[in-house]
Protein backbone atom coordinates (compact mmCIF):
# COMPACT_ATOMS: atom_id res chain seq x y z
CA UNK A 1 0.00 0.00 0.00
CA UNK A 2 1.07 3.37 -1.39
CA UNK A 3 2.25 5.91 2.03
CA UNK A 4 -0.29 8.62 0.04
CA UNK A 5 -2.94 5.94 -0.21
CA UNK A 6 -2.56 5.94 3.89
CA UNK A 7 -2.98 9.52 3.91
CA UNK A 8 -5.54 10.24 1.45
CA UNK A 9 -9.15 9.89 3.55
CA UNK A 10 -12.53 9.10 1.40
CA UNK A 11 -14.39 12.08 0.78
CA UNK A 12 -17.57 11.71 2.00
CA UNK A 13 -20.10 11.86 -0.67
CA UNK A 14 -22.78 13.77 1.17
CA UNK A 15 -25.33 13.28 -1.65
CA UNK A 16 -25.50 10.49 -3.90
CA UNK A 17 -26.81 12.51 -7.13
CA UNK A 18 -22.93 13.09 -7.94
CA UNK A 19 -23.59 13.07 -11.79
CA UNK A 20 -25.20 14.75 -14.31
CA UNK A 21 -26.51 11.41 -15.61
CA UNK A 22 -28.14 10.95 -12.41
CA UNK A 23 -29.99 13.61 -12.73
CA UNK A 24 -31.39 12.86 -15.81
CA UNK A 25 -32.01 9.55 -15.23
CA UNK A 26 -34.18 10.97 -12.47
CA UNK A 27 -35.96 14.75 -14.14
CA UNK A 28 -35.42 14.01 -17.78
CA UNK A 29 -36.96 10.45 -19.00
CA UNK A 30 -40.84 11.21 -18.16
CA UNK A 31 -42.78 14.96 -18.56
CA UNK A 32 -43.88 14.61 -15.48
CA UNK A 33 -40.60 14.36 -13.80
CA UNK A 34 -39.38 16.88 -16.34
CA UNK A 35 -41.54 19.55 -14.65
CA UNK A 36 -40.49 19.09 -11.03
CA UNK A 37 -37.13 19.31 -12.42
CA UNK A 38 -38.10 23.04 -13.53
CA UNK A 39 -39.31 23.57 -10.27
CA UNK A 40 -36.56 22.16 -8.52
CA UNK A 41 -34.26 25.03 -11.17
CA UNK A 42 -36.60 27.81 -10.49
CA UNK A 43 -36.27 27.09 -6.61
CA UNK A 44 -32.63 26.88 -6.55
CA UNK A 45 -31.66 30.47 -5.17
CA UNK A 46 -34.21 30.20 -2.52
CA UNK A 47 -33.58 28.64 1.46
CA UNK A 48 -37.83 28.01 1.80
CA UNK A 49 -38.57 24.77 3.44
CA UNK A 50 -40.19 22.27 1.02
CA UNK A 51 -42.66 19.45 1.78
CA UNK A 52 -41.97 16.54 -1.01
CA UNK A 53 -45.23 13.92 -1.15
CA UNK A 54 -45.81 10.82 -3.06
CA UNK A 55 -45.95 7.04 -2.85
CA UNK A 56 -43.14 4.76 -1.09
CA UNK A 57 -40.73 4.31 -3.47
CA UNK A 58 -40.70 6.96 -5.84
CA UNK A 59 -37.45 8.99 -5.23
CA UNK A 60 -38.76 11.56 -2.80
CA UNK A 61 -34.68 11.45 -0.89
CA UNK A 62 -33.48 11.70 -4.20
CA UNK A 63 -35.33 15.02 -5.49
CA UNK A 64 -34.23 16.16 -1.23
CA UNK A 65 -30.60 15.76 -2.83
CA UNK A 66 -30.83 17.73 -5.82
CA UNK A 67 -32.38 20.23 -4.27
CA UNK A 68 -29.78 20.63 -1.68
CA UNK A 69 -27.17 20.16 -4.40
CA UNK A 70 -28.66 22.99 -6.39
CA UNK A 71 -29.27 25.63 -3.59
CA UNK A 72 -27.53 28.12 -1.60
CA UNK A 73 -26.45 25.74 0.82
CA UNK A 74 -24.68 23.13 -1.32
CA UNK A 75 -21.31 23.55 0.17
CA UNK A 76 -23.15 22.64 3.92
CA UNK A 77 -23.87 19.28 4.94
CA UNK A 78 -27.24 16.80 3.95
CA UNK A 79 -28.36 15.40 7.44
CA UNK A 80 -30.97 12.79 6.81
CA UNK A 81 -32.76 11.57 9.37
CA UNK A 82 -35.98 8.80 9.19
CA UNK A 83 -38.64 9.99 11.78
CA UNK A 84 -40.60 6.45 10.84
CA UNK A 85 -37.27 4.42 12.10
CA UNK A 86 -36.55 6.37 15.07
CA UNK A 87 -38.41 5.12 18.33
CA UNK A 88 -40.82 8.14 19.73
CA UNK A 89 -39.16 8.67 23.12
CA UNK A 90 -35.68 8.66 21.16
CA UNK A 91 -36.63 11.12 18.96
CA UNK A 92 -36.54 14.40 20.43
CA UNK A 93 -32.54 13.72 22.08
CA UNK A 94 -32.09 12.52 18.34
CA UNK A 95 -33.12 15.79 16.84
CA UNK A 96 -32.10 17.96 19.78
CA UNK A 97 -29.90 16.49 21.50
CA UNK A 98 -29.28 16.19 25.23
CA UNK A 99 -27.12 17.60 28.06
CA UNK A 100 -24.98 15.82 30.20
CA UNK A 101 -27.27 14.43 33.54
CA UNK A 102 -30.66 15.51 31.82
CA UNK A 103 -31.87 12.04 32.23
CA UNK A 104 -30.75 8.35 34.19
CA UNK A 105 -27.56 7.56 31.15
CA UNK A 106 -26.97 11.11 30.10
CA UNK A 107 -23.04 10.75 30.56
CA UNK A 108 -22.13 13.12 28.18
CA UNK A 109 -23.40 16.43 26.01
CA UNK A 110 -24.45 14.90 22.85
CA UNK A 111 -25.34 16.92 20.03
CA UNK A 112 -28.41 17.12 18.07
CA UNK A 113 -28.80 15.96 14.21
CA UNK A 114 -30.04 19.73 14.02
CA UNK A 115 -26.59 21.07 14.67
CA UNK A 116 -24.32 19.05 12.36
CA UNK A 117 -26.82 20.47 9.67
CA UNK A 118 -25.77 23.83 10.79
CA UNK A 119 -25.22 26.15 7.51
CA UNK A 120 -26.74 22.99 5.35
CA UNK A 121 -30.03 21.22 4.65
CA UNK A 122 -31.69 18.41 6.69
CA UNK A 123 -34.22 16.50 5.53
CA UNK A 124 -36.78 14.80 7.68
CA UNK A 125 -37.87 11.88 5.90
CA UNK A 126 -41.95 10.08 6.74
CA UNK A 127 -42.55 13.75 8.51
CA UNK A 128 -46.22 12.18 9.31
CA UNK A 129 -44.56 9.87 12.05
CA UNK A 130 -43.43 12.83 14.37
CA UNK A 131 -45.24 12.98 17.58
CA UNK A 132 -48.12 16.07 18.38
CA UNK A 133 -45.20 16.98 21.02
CA UNK A 134 -42.61 17.27 18.94
CA UNK A 135 -44.10 18.87 16.23
CA UNK A 136 -44.74 21.72 18.42
CA UNK A 137 -41.13 21.88 19.48
CA UNK A 138 -40.39 21.68 15.49
CA UNK A 139 -42.46 24.80 14.77
CA UNK A 140 -40.92 26.58 17.48
CA UNK A 141 -37.47 26.02 16.26
CA UNK A 142 -38.96 26.64 12.55
CA UNK A 143 -39.97 30.18 13.45
CA UNK A 144 -37.11 31.06 15.64
CA UNK A 145 -33.86 29.64 14.42
CA UNK A 146 -33.42 28.24 17.78
CA UNK A 147 -33.93 25.31 20.39
CA UNK A 148 -33.27 23.96 23.69
CA UNK A 149 -31.61 20.80 24.33
CA UNK A 150 -33.17 18.16 26.48
CA UNK A 151 -31.89 19.24 30.05
CA UNK A 152 -30.29 22.26 28.55
CA UNK A 153 -30.49 25.70 29.79
CA UNK A 154 -28.81 27.65 27.42
CA UNK A 155 -31.02 27.96 24.05
CA UNK A 156 -28.87 26.34 21.14
CA UNK A 157 -29.11 28.41 17.75
CA UNK A 158 -29.05 26.97 14.11
CA UNK A 159 -29.41 28.19 10.80
CA UNK A 160 -30.61 24.61 8.30
CA UNK A 161 -32.76 24.58 5.96
CA UNK A 162 -35.82 21.96 6.31
CA UNK A 163 -36.63 19.62 3.33
CA UNK A 164 -39.60 17.12 4.65
CA UNK A 165 -41.46 14.73 3.05
CA UNK A 166 -44.26 12.08 3.61
CA UNK A 167 -46.52 9.33 1.87
CA UNK A 168 -49.50 10.08 3.66
CA UNK A 169 -51.83 12.57 3.54
CA UNK A 170 -50.81 15.53 5.69
CA UNK A 171 -54.33 17.27 5.04
CA UNK A 172 -56.43 14.43 6.36
CA UNK A 173 -53.86 14.84 8.98
CA UNK A 174 -54.69 17.67 10.04
CA UNK A 175 -58.46 17.70 10.07
CA UNK A 176 -58.18 14.41 12.03
CA UNK A 177 -55.79 16.72 14.54
CA UNK A 178 -52.60 14.37 14.07
CA UNK A 179 -51.04 16.98 12.44
CA UNK A 180 -50.41 20.67 13.44
CA UNK A 181 -52.09 22.98 11.19
CA UNK A 182 -49.76 25.61 11.57
CA UNK A 183 -46.67 23.49 11.31
CA UNK A 184 -48.29 21.70 7.62
CA UNK A 185 -48.61 25.43 6.42
CA UNK A 186 -45.00 26.34 7.87
CA UNK A 187 -43.60 23.09 6.28
CA UNK A 188 -45.37 23.63 3.00
CA UNK A 189 -44.11 26.82 1.66
CA UNK A 190 -43.00 24.93 -1.55
CA UNK A 191 -44.84 21.58 -2.24
CA UNK A 192 -43.65 19.04 -4.86
CA UNK A 193 -45.63 15.99 -5.77
CA UNK A 194 -43.49 13.18 -6.78
CA UNK A 195 -46.05 11.26 -9.35
CA UNK A 196 -46.07 7.18 -8.79
CA UNK A 197 -44.65 5.28 -11.53
CA UNK A 198 -47.36 4.19 -13.24
CA UNK A 199 -48.64 7.94 -14.35
CA UNK A 200 -44.65 8.23 -15.61
CA UNK A 201 -44.81 4.45 -17.36
CA UNK A 202 -42.68 6.06 -20.52
CA UNK A 203 -39.32 6.07 -17.97
CA UNK A 204 -39.73 2.42 -17.14
CA UNK A 205 -37.76 0.90 -19.78
CA UNK A 206 -34.98 3.77 -19.51
CA UNK A 207 -35.11 2.68 -15.70
CA UNK A 208 -35.04 -0.53 -15.86
CA UNK A 209 -32.36 -0.52 -18.16
CA UNK A 210 -30.04 2.01 -15.95
CA UNK A 211 -30.89 -1.07 -13.10
CA UNK A 212 -29.85 -4.00 -14.96
CA UNK A 213 -26.64 -2.49 -16.24
CA UNK A 214 -25.84 -1.41 -12.18
CA UNK A 215 -26.33 -4.86 -11.38
CA UNK A 216 -24.92 -6.87 -13.90
CA UNK A 217 -21.86 -4.80 -13.43
CA UNK A 218 -22.36 -5.03 -9.54
CA UNK A 219 -22.39 -8.79 -9.74
CA UNK A 220 -19.74 -8.84 -12.60
CA UNK A 221 -22.16 -10.41 -15.28
CA UNK A 222 -22.51 -9.88 -18.82
CA UNK A 223 -25.34 -6.95 -19.18
CA UNK A 224 -28.88 -8.34 -19.48
CA UNK A 225 -31.38 -7.10 -22.73
CA UNK A 226 -34.58 -7.60 -21.75
CA UNK A 227 -36.97 -9.08 -24.46
CA UNK A 228 -39.65 -6.88 -25.67
CA UNK A 229 -41.93 -8.99 -23.94
CA UNK A 230 -40.35 -8.37 -20.88
CA UNK A 231 -40.62 -4.94 -21.49
CA UNK A 232 -43.75 -4.68 -22.58
CA UNK A 233 -45.14 -6.92 -19.39
CA UNK A 234 -43.17 -4.08 -17.18
CA UNK A 235 -45.43 -1.56 -18.38
CA UNK A 236 -48.42 -3.23 -18.16
CA UNK A 237 -47.58 -3.46 -14.17
CA UNK A 238 -48.82 -1.13 -11.50
CA UNK A 239 -45.67 -0.92 -9.72
CA UNK A 240 -47.34 -0.43 -6.40
CA UNK A 241 -43.78 -0.39 -4.83
CA UNK A 242 -42.60 2.34 -7.92
CA UNK A 243 -39.33 2.64 -8.41
CA UNK A 244 -37.67 0.93 -5.85
CA UNK A 245 -40.12 -2.48 -6.56
CA UNK A 246 -38.53 -1.83 -10.52
CA UNK A 247 -35.17 -1.97 -8.87
CA UNK A 248 -35.72 -5.07 -6.86
CA UNK A 249 -37.37 -6.67 -9.56
CA UNK A 250 -34.48 -5.99 -12.72
CA UNK A 251 -32.29 -6.93 -9.30
CA UNK A 252 -33.59 -10.76 -8.75
CA UNK A 253 -33.67 -11.02 -12.99
CA UNK A 254 -30.00 -10.39 -13.01
CA UNK A 255 -29.07 -12.75 -9.88
CA UNK A 256 -32.11 -15.86 -10.96
CA UNK A 257 -31.13 -15.08 -14.36
CA UNK A 258 -34.26 -15.73 -15.83
CA UNK A 259 -36.40 -12.90 -16.98
CA UNK A 260 -39.77 -15.14 -17.42
CA UNK A 261 -40.33 -16.65 -13.94
CA UNK A 262 -39.78 -13.11 -12.06
CA UNK A 263 -42.05 -11.44 -14.71
CA UNK A 264 -44.73 -14.26 -13.78
CA UNK A 265 -43.84 -13.91 -10.40
CA UNK A 266 -44.46 -10.35 -10.54
CA UNK A 267 -48.05 -10.56 -11.99
CA UNK A 268 -49.08 -13.74 -9.59
CA UNK A 269 -50.07 -11.47 -6.15
CA UNK A 270 -48.51 -13.64 -3.96
CA UNK A 271 -51.28 -13.15 -1.47
CA UNK A 272 -53.58 -15.56 -3.08
CA UNK A 273 -51.36 -18.37 -2.87
CA UNK A 274 -50.51 -17.84 1.38
CA UNK A 275 -52.88 -20.64 2.18
CA UNK A 276 -50.61 -23.95 2.38
CA UNK A 277 -53.72 -25.59 2.97
CA UNK A 278 -55.02 -24.64 -0.05
CA UNK A 279 -54.07 -27.70 -1.84
CA UNK A 280 -57.49 -28.80 -2.81
CA UNK A 281 -57.28 -26.32 -5.82
CA UNK A 282 -61.07 -24.01 -6.08
CA UNK A 283 -63.13 -24.95 -3.17
CA UNK A 284 -65.04 -22.07 -3.48
CA UNK A 285 -67.84 -23.82 -3.93
CA UNK A 286 -67.69 -26.79 -1.32
CA UNK A 287 -69.28 -26.85 2.01
CA UNK A 288 -67.59 -25.66 5.47
CA UNK A 289 -67.58 -29.79 6.36
CA UNK A 290 -65.74 -30.82 2.52
CA UNK A 291 -63.26 -28.47 3.14
CA UNK A 292 -62.62 -29.81 6.41
CA UNK A 293 -62.73 -33.56 5.23
CA UNK A 294 -60.15 -32.73 2.31
CA UNK A 295 -58.24 -30.98 5.35
CA UNK A 296 -58.26 -33.55 7.10
CA UNK A 297 -57.14 -35.92 4.33
CA UNK A 298 -54.72 -34.08 3.45
CA UNK A 299 -52.86 -34.14 6.93
CA UNK A 300 -53.17 -37.86 7.13
CA UNK A 301 -51.62 -38.05 3.71
CA UNK A 302 -48.62 -36.38 4.55
CA UNK A 303 -48.16 -38.02 8.41
CA UNK A 304 -48.81 -41.39 6.55
CA UNK A 305 -46.46 -40.73 3.92
CA UNK A 306 -43.70 -39.30 6.23
CA UNK A 307 -44.20 -42.82 8.71
CA UNK A 308 -43.82 -45.01 5.60
CA UNK A 309 -40.58 -43.34 4.39
CA UNK A 310 -39.34 -43.88 7.47
CA UNK A 311 -39.64 -47.78 7.81
CA UNK A 312 -39.13 -47.70 4.28
CA UNK A 313 -42.53 -48.62 2.78
CA UNK A 314 -42.71 -51.65 6.09
CA UNK A 315 -46.17 -51.52 6.43
CA UNK A 316 -46.55 -53.25 9.81
CA UNK A 317 -44.30 -51.32 11.63
CA UNK A 318 -45.71 -48.29 9.82
CA UNK A 319 -49.10 -49.43 11.25
CA UNK A 320 -47.63 -50.41 14.68
CA UNK A 321 -45.69 -46.24 14.74
CA UNK A 322 -49.18 -44.43 13.40
CA UNK A 323 -50.73 -46.60 16.52
CA UNK A 324 -53.62 -47.84 13.65
CA UNK A 325 -54.15 -51.44 12.41
CA UNK A 326 -52.70 -52.40 9.58
CA UNK A 327 -55.89 -53.13 7.98
CA UNK A 328 -56.79 -49.37 8.71
CA UNK A 329 -53.74 -48.46 7.41
CA UNK A 330 -54.21 -50.18 3.83
CA UNK A 331 -57.27 -48.53 3.79
CA UNK A 332 -56.36 -45.38 4.44
CA UNK A 333 -53.28 -45.38 1.86
CA UNK A 334 -55.87 -46.72 -0.77
CA UNK A 335 -58.08 -43.30 0.67
CA UNK A 336 -55.67 -40.75 0.60
CA UNK A 337 -53.96 -41.93 -2.86
CA UNK A 338 -50.60 -43.12 -1.84
CA UNK A 339 -50.53 -46.47 -3.59
CA UNK A 340 -50.45 -45.18 -6.90
CA UNK B 1 4.11 8.58 11.24
CA UNK B 2 5.88 9.89 13.81
CA UNK B 3 8.42 13.08 13.91
CA UNK B 4 11.62 12.83 14.99
CA UNK B 5 12.36 15.22 17.28
CA UNK B 6 9.33 15.29 19.38
CA UNK B 7 7.95 11.89 18.55
CA UNK B 8 4.12 13.30 17.94
CA UNK B 9 2.66 12.84 15.24
CA UNK B 10 3.38 14.48 11.62
CA UNK B 11 1.41 16.84 10.20
CA UNK B 12 -0.02 15.11 7.14
CA UNK B 13 -1.20 12.35 9.70
CA UNK B 14 -2.85 14.52 11.89
CA UNK B 15 -4.66 16.22 9.36
CA UNK B 16 -5.37 12.72 7.96
CA UNK B 17 -6.79 12.04 12.00
CA UNK B 18 -8.73 15.33 12.01
CA UNK B 19 -10.65 14.44 8.89
CA UNK B 20 -11.58 10.71 10.41
CA UNK B 21 -12.26 12.22 13.93
CA UNK B 22 -14.89 14.67 11.80
CA UNK B 23 -16.35 11.63 10.45
CA UNK B 24 -16.96 9.71 13.46
CA UNK B 25 -18.09 12.56 15.09
CA UNK B 26 -20.94 12.96 12.55
CA UNK B 27 -21.51 9.54 12.34
CA UNK B 28 -22.18 9.19 16.49
CA UNK B 29 -23.43 12.43 17.53
CA UNK B 30 -20.39 13.63 19.17
CA UNK B 31 -18.20 16.73 19.47
CA UNK B 32 -15.07 17.02 18.54
CA UNK B 33 -12.38 19.93 19.35
CA UNK B 34 -9.65 20.62 17.56
CA UNK B 35 -6.83 23.10 19.29
CA UNK B 36 -4.26 24.61 17.56
CA UNK B 37 -1.10 25.58 20.24
CA UNK B 38 2.01 27.69 19.57
CA UNK B 39 4.88 28.98 22.38
CA UNK B 40 4.50 32.57 22.82
CA UNK B 41 8.46 33.07 22.99
CA UNK B 42 11.04 32.08 20.03
CA UNK B 43 11.91 28.27 21.10
CA UNK B 44 15.48 27.56 18.70
CA UNK B 45 16.14 24.66 21.15
CA UNK B 46 14.80 21.16 19.64
CA UNK B 47 14.85 19.36 23.55
CA UNK B 48 12.71 22.56 24.83
CA UNK B 49 9.99 21.29 21.97
CA UNK B 50 10.38 18.00 23.14
CA UNK B 51 9.52 18.68 26.71
CA UNK B 52 6.90 21.11 25.39
CA UNK B 53 5.28 18.12 23.54
CA UNK B 54 5.66 15.86 26.99
CA UNK B 55 3.66 18.17 28.85
CA UNK B 56 1.10 18.22 26.14
CA UNK B 57 0.94 14.36 26.43
CA UNK B 58 0.28 14.28 30.10
CA UNK B 59 -2.00 16.52 30.80
CA UNK B 60 -4.22 15.65 27.62
CA UNK B 61 -6.17 12.36 28.07
CA UNK B 62 -4.86 9.20 26.11
CA UNK B 63 -7.44 8.98 23.80
CA UNK B 64 -6.41 12.93 22.34
CA UNK B 65 -4.68 13.29 19.68
CA UNK B 66 -1.28 15.03 19.59
CA UNK B 67 0.73 15.80 16.62
CA UNK B 68 3.17 18.76 15.99
CA UNK B 69 2.38 20.90 12.71
CA UNK B 70 5.24 23.05 12.17
CA UNK B 71 8.11 24.47 13.69
CA UNK B 72 6.40 25.83 16.13
CA UNK B 73 2.81 24.87 16.09
CA UNK B 74 1.46 21.57 17.79
CA UNK B 75 -1.95 20.47 17.26
CA UNK B 76 -4.54 18.29 19.42
CA UNK B 77 -7.98 16.63 18.68
CA UNK B 78 -9.59 16.78 21.63
CA UNK B 79 -12.49 13.36 21.21
CA UNK B 80 -15.98 13.68 22.56
CA UNK B 81 -15.47 17.37 23.92
CA UNK B 82 -16.99 20.18 23.27
CA UNK B 83 -16.32 23.58 23.86
CA UNK B 84 -16.70 23.69 27.46
CA UNK B 85 -14.70 21.10 28.08
CA UNK B 86 -12.11 21.66 26.06
CA UNK B 87 -11.98 25.13 27.47
CA UNK B 88 -11.33 23.22 30.99
CA UNK B 89 -8.68 21.28 29.51
CA UNK B 90 -6.81 24.21 27.46
CA UNK B 91 -6.74 26.44 30.76
CA UNK B 92 -5.08 23.04 32.45
CA UNK B 93 -2.87 23.02 30.07
CA UNK B 94 -1.63 26.25 29.70
CA UNK B 95 -1.19 26.94 32.91
CA UNK B 96 1.05 23.33 33.49
CA UNK B 97 3.13 25.15 30.49
CA UNK B 98 3.32 28.04 32.57
CA UNK B 99 4.17 26.15 36.11
CA UNK B 100 6.46 23.75 34.11
CA UNK B 101 9.11 26.29 32.28
CA UNK B 102 8.89 29.09 35.40
CA UNK B 103 12.28 28.43 36.40
CA UNK B 104 13.86 27.73 33.26
CA UNK B 105 15.48 31.10 31.67
CA UNK B 106 13.04 33.33 30.60
CA UNK B 107 9.66 30.97 31.33
CA UNK B 108 7.58 29.91 28.68
CA UNK B 109 4.45 29.94 27.66
CA UNK B 110 1.56 29.45 25.30
CA UNK B 111 -1.60 30.90 23.13
CA UNK B 112 -4.16 28.41 22.24
CA UNK B 113 -6.84 28.43 19.97
CA UNK B 114 -9.64 26.39 19.38
CA UNK B 115 -12.50 24.86 17.46
CA UNK B 116 -15.61 22.67 17.80
CA UNK B 117 -17.48 20.32 15.80
CA UNK B 118 -20.33 20.63 14.97
CA UNK B 119 -20.53 23.82 16.58
CA UNK B 120 -18.10 26.00 14.55
CA UNK B 121 -18.47 23.74 11.62
CA UNK B 122 -18.74 20.37 10.22
CA UNK B 123 -15.59 20.30 8.15
CA UNK B 124 -12.11 19.36 8.36
CA UNK B 125 -10.95 22.66 6.12
CA UNK B 126 -12.90 25.20 7.55
CA UNK B 127 -12.09 24.11 11.04
CA UNK B 128 -8.58 23.92 10.67
CA UNK B 129 -9.26 27.55 9.64
CA UNK B 130 -11.52 29.10 12.07
CA UNK B 131 -8.67 27.20 14.84
CA UNK B 132 -6.13 29.22 12.99
CA UNK B 133 -7.93 32.71 12.93
CA UNK B 134 -8.63 31.82 17.08
CA UNK B 135 -4.78 31.19 17.51
CA UNK B 136 -3.74 34.60 15.93
CA UNK B 137 -6.03 36.28 17.91
CA UNK B 138 -5.00 34.24 20.92
CA UNK B 139 -1.23 35.77 20.11
CA UNK B 140 -2.92 39.24 19.09
CA UNK B 141 -4.12 39.12 22.51
CA UNK B 142 -0.36 39.40 24.35
CA UNK B 143 -0.03 35.62 24.43
CA UNK B 144 -1.05 33.53 27.00
CA UNK B 145 -4.30 33.02 26.74
CA UNK B 146 -7.13 30.80 24.95
CA UNK B 147 -9.52 31.95 22.30
CA UNK B 148 -12.60 29.89 21.23
CA UNK B 149 -15.30 30.65 18.71
CA UNK B 150 -18.44 31.55 20.36
CA UNK B 151 -21.65 31.47 17.79
CA UNK B 152 -23.16 34.62 18.80
CA UNK B 153 -20.24 36.80 17.86
CA UNK B 154 -18.38 37.31 20.88
CA UNK B 155 -15.05 35.23 21.56
CA UNK B 156 -14.26 33.12 24.66
CA UNK B 157 -11.55 33.45 26.45
CA UNK B 158 -10.25 32.78 29.81
CA UNK B 159 -7.28 34.97 30.57
CA UNK B 160 -4.58 37.84 30.68
CA UNK B 161 -1.03 38.00 29.61
CA UNK B 162 1.60 37.74 32.44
Amino acid sequence: MEKRNLFCLRTPTNTRMRTHTDERLLFGMSKKMMMIGELVKRMSDTDAPVLITGESGTGKELVAEVIHSRSPRKAGSFVKVHCATIPHNLIESELFGYEQGAFTGADRNKPGRLEFAHAGTVFLDEIATLPLLLQSKLLRFLQDGEFYRLGGREQVKVDVRIITSTNRDLEKLVTEREFREDLFYRLKVISIMVPPLRERAEEIPYLAHHFLRKYCSSFNLPVWKLSDRGLALLQEYTWPGNVRELENTMRKIVLVNDEEAVLHNLFNTPIKAENNFDTCGDCEESSLRDIAKKAALEAERRAIEKVLEQTRWNRTQAAKLLKISYKTLLCKIKQTGLDD
Amino acid sequence: MLEIRTDLLEESFFNYLVQLEILRAIRYQNYVTLLLMEPDQDVHDAAKLKEVGNVLKQELRTTDIIGRLNSIQFGAILVHADVKSACIASERLKNRIQEYFYRQDHGLTISVGGACCPDDSTDSMSLCTIAQRMLIAAKANGGNSIIFYLKGGGNEEPDAIS
